[in-house]
């Protein structure tokens, strides 16, 4: 590129182009350079906001330099707070940055409402070096597109793609699977890029090879597809859709199946709910959730539910039987569907309760340590209320609670009255 | 043959295909198929035979691959990997040769930015304002002001607060 000198007639040519020119002009741009145009001048000001590109690329920047954070930040404001009077057609993104899936998928779902039609991933992990001396654990050498067990985004108008990361098993199920949904599709590019893997065992490598079906060149390296949208270009996409590989995703998720709740977490509670239709796998943890629910639902009237076995292909038969159905047989000898209706007249309760009263393995509780609410998880710091003048506290004051409200009272300075009402014995313990 | 008239009067006699890379003369010419003078009223007779020179290269070329492709289809059983090898070196040839070309001062490329706006020819569009964008890509904002001679209208405070909303673009 030549070198530009400034004008001997110092007039500022590039502030008097259009609106539309300039912003044809920034959108090029990658978004962390696009966003300093706004301090030149006020012509700047806000022009790179109104980009229909965003271009979270991090090449230009040298290894390091950026920091996940930053990144962070930079999607957020670039990306996550832009409204849809704005809309948005290319999307460019480094995974090596979004550390967190769901993160990148949040991006991903926001940049499809804003209507985006051209999608570039890049792989690229400039900081793995970094992470790796810092004993920075990750299962993966290389940047994963989306957790096992999490949802593929679906961009049914989405019209071009390019991804450039590591094909391997994990990464190219996700994409498949993305693509299956990509309906709109008329321009496709993958590139599989490997990073360096020293430190990565020389077995494990094979698990990170790429899966790309093998173009015309005989080379798994890429495939660049355009046009789809007339059929008969087509073909090598089928080809690239149908590909098997092996169910990885499944291996990896404790859960072969959808889980309606993790462990742990409080079930909802409807008091006014009067139907309730199910149909998904009620293993025992699922069950459990259900169960738990339906106590909570005083008012149904009718209930039904159907237990769904998907494609269990790579889940060990000895394991197997953990995700059998829990719900109980019904008349027909058969434990695959539950269904009630009338459930308000008490004739029909029958098996209703039956379904209620059966035990499972009281999983969920062995997972968490304590059977009451904890006030504070252990290690947390505790809060502290300088201008609290009064305070009710109704939980049961069982020994690790009562510590962390001591520390608080002890915090409390300007408290003047207290009320603590332990939840289990019941007695009321004033102090003034 | 076309003559395309520049705004200082200057004409140009260039062929049809050439004049079509335009999609404004291509549309003229669609909706009068007589038209052999098309006056430009935005664009100098410089800047002009620029634009031309741009557009004479880009047919050649695509002409020269059809001929190319269609020798192949007429001698028969050549394997495909030559006309693809081909496309490929004359892609790269063309690339080269526009890089080349778009090394032009800041006045000219922006009358080319203009030119290609007005004229609608989305390829010369393309390489103006990626050369523009290219500019200011390696360059801190005090250099791009200098570069342009954009005269910064912002008190201190008010630079120092636009840079704080965003500040991961300053890092």
């Amino acid at each position: 590129m030549a070198i530009f000198q400034s004008n001997p007639d110092q007039t500022d040519h590039l502030s008097s182009l259009s609106d539309a020119l300039l912003i044809t002009i920034i959108s090029l741009l990658p978004t962390y350079i696009a966003a300093r145009t706004s301090v030149l001048s006020r012509r700047f000001r806000h022009l790179w906001k109104n980009s229909p590109s965003v271009d979270l690329s991090t090449k230009c920047i040298p290894d390091g330099q950026f920091k996940h954070s930053t990144y962070a930040a930079m999607a957020n404001s670039s990306l996550l707070s832009r409204t849809s009077s704005n809309s948005l057609l290319r999307l460019h993104l480094d995974l090596g940055y979004l550390s967190n899936s769901s993160f990148f998928c949040s991006l991903l779902v926001h940049a499809h409402a804003l209507g985006l039609r051209h999608l570039t991933i890049d792989g690229y992990w400039g900081i793995v070096e970094f992470e790796l001396l810092l004993g920075f654990v990750s299962d993966d050498p290389f940047p994963v597109l989306l957790e096992p067990g999490k949802e593929v985004s679906t961009f049914p108008n989405l019209k071009n793609l390019d991804i450039s990361i590591c094909f391997h098993e994990c990464n190219f199920e996700a994409v498949v699977m993305m693509l299956h949904h990509s309906t709109a599709l008329e321009s496709l590019e993958l590139q599989h890029k490997t990073s360096d893997m020293l430190g990565v065992k020389r077995a494990k490598r094979i698990a990170w090879r790429s899966m790309l079906p093998c173009n015309s060149d005989g080379s798994n390296r890429y495939v660049c597809l355009k046009n789809l949208h007339l059929g008969e270009n087509r073909e090598e996409f089928n080809k690239l859709l149908n590909k098997k590989c092996t169910p990885m995703r499944q291996r990896v998720s404790d859960y072969p199946f959808p889980v309606l709740l993790e462990p742990g977490k409080e079930v909802p509670t409807f008091p006014n709910l009067k139907h309730l239709d199910m149909s998904m796998c009620f293993h025992k943890c699922n069950f459990e959730t259900v169960v738990t629910m339906l106590h909570h639902c005083t008012t149904l009237e009718s209930l039904k539910l159907h237990h769904k076995s998907t494609d269990m292909l790579g889940v060990k038969r000895g394991k197997r039987n953990a995700w059998r159905s829990m719900l109980p047989r019904n008349s027909d000898g058969n434990n695959q569907y539950a269904c009630f209706k009338n459930l308000h007249f008490g004739e029909n309760r029958k098996e209703f309760k039956k379904l209620l009263n059966k035990k499972c393995t009281p999983k969920r509780q062995r997972l968490s340590d304590y059977p009451f609410s904890v006030l504070m998880e252990p290690g947390k710091r505790v809060p502290t209320f300088p201008n609290v003048k009064h305070l009710d506290v109704s939980v049961c004051l069982h020994e690790y609670n009562s510590e962390a409200m001591v520390t608080m009272l002890h915090h409390s300075t300007a408290l003047e009255s207290l009320e603590l009402h332990h939840k289990q014995l019941g007695f009321n313990w004033d102090k003034g | 043959m076309i003559t395309l008239t520049s705004s200082d009067g200057v004409q140009f006699d260039v062929r049809e295909a050439v004049a079509k890379e335009s999609q404004i003369i291509r549309d003229m010419i669609q909706d009068d198929c007589v038209i052999t003078n098309i006056p430009l009223a935005n664009v100098n007779h410089k800047i002009l035979s620029i634009v031309l020179e741009y557009c004479q290269m880009h047919v050649d070329k695509t002409e020269m691959e059809v001929n190319a492709s269609k020798h192949q289809t007429t001698t028969g059983e050549g394997s495909s990997s030559v006309p693809v090898a081909l496309k490929v070196s004359s892609n790269k040839n063309l690339n080269d040769w526009d890089k080349e070309f778009i090394n032009v001062d800041l006045d000219t490329l922006y009358d080319l930015i203009l030119a290609a706006n007005y004229l609608n020819i989305s390829g010369l569009l393309n390489l103006t304002t990626q050369a523009a964008a290219d500019i200011i890509k390696g360059k801190t904002t005090e250099e791009i002001r200098a570069t342009f001679n954009i005269k910064n209208d912002f008190t201190p405070e008010e630079e120092a607060a636009i840079r704080k909303e965003n500040p991961w673009a300053f890092e």
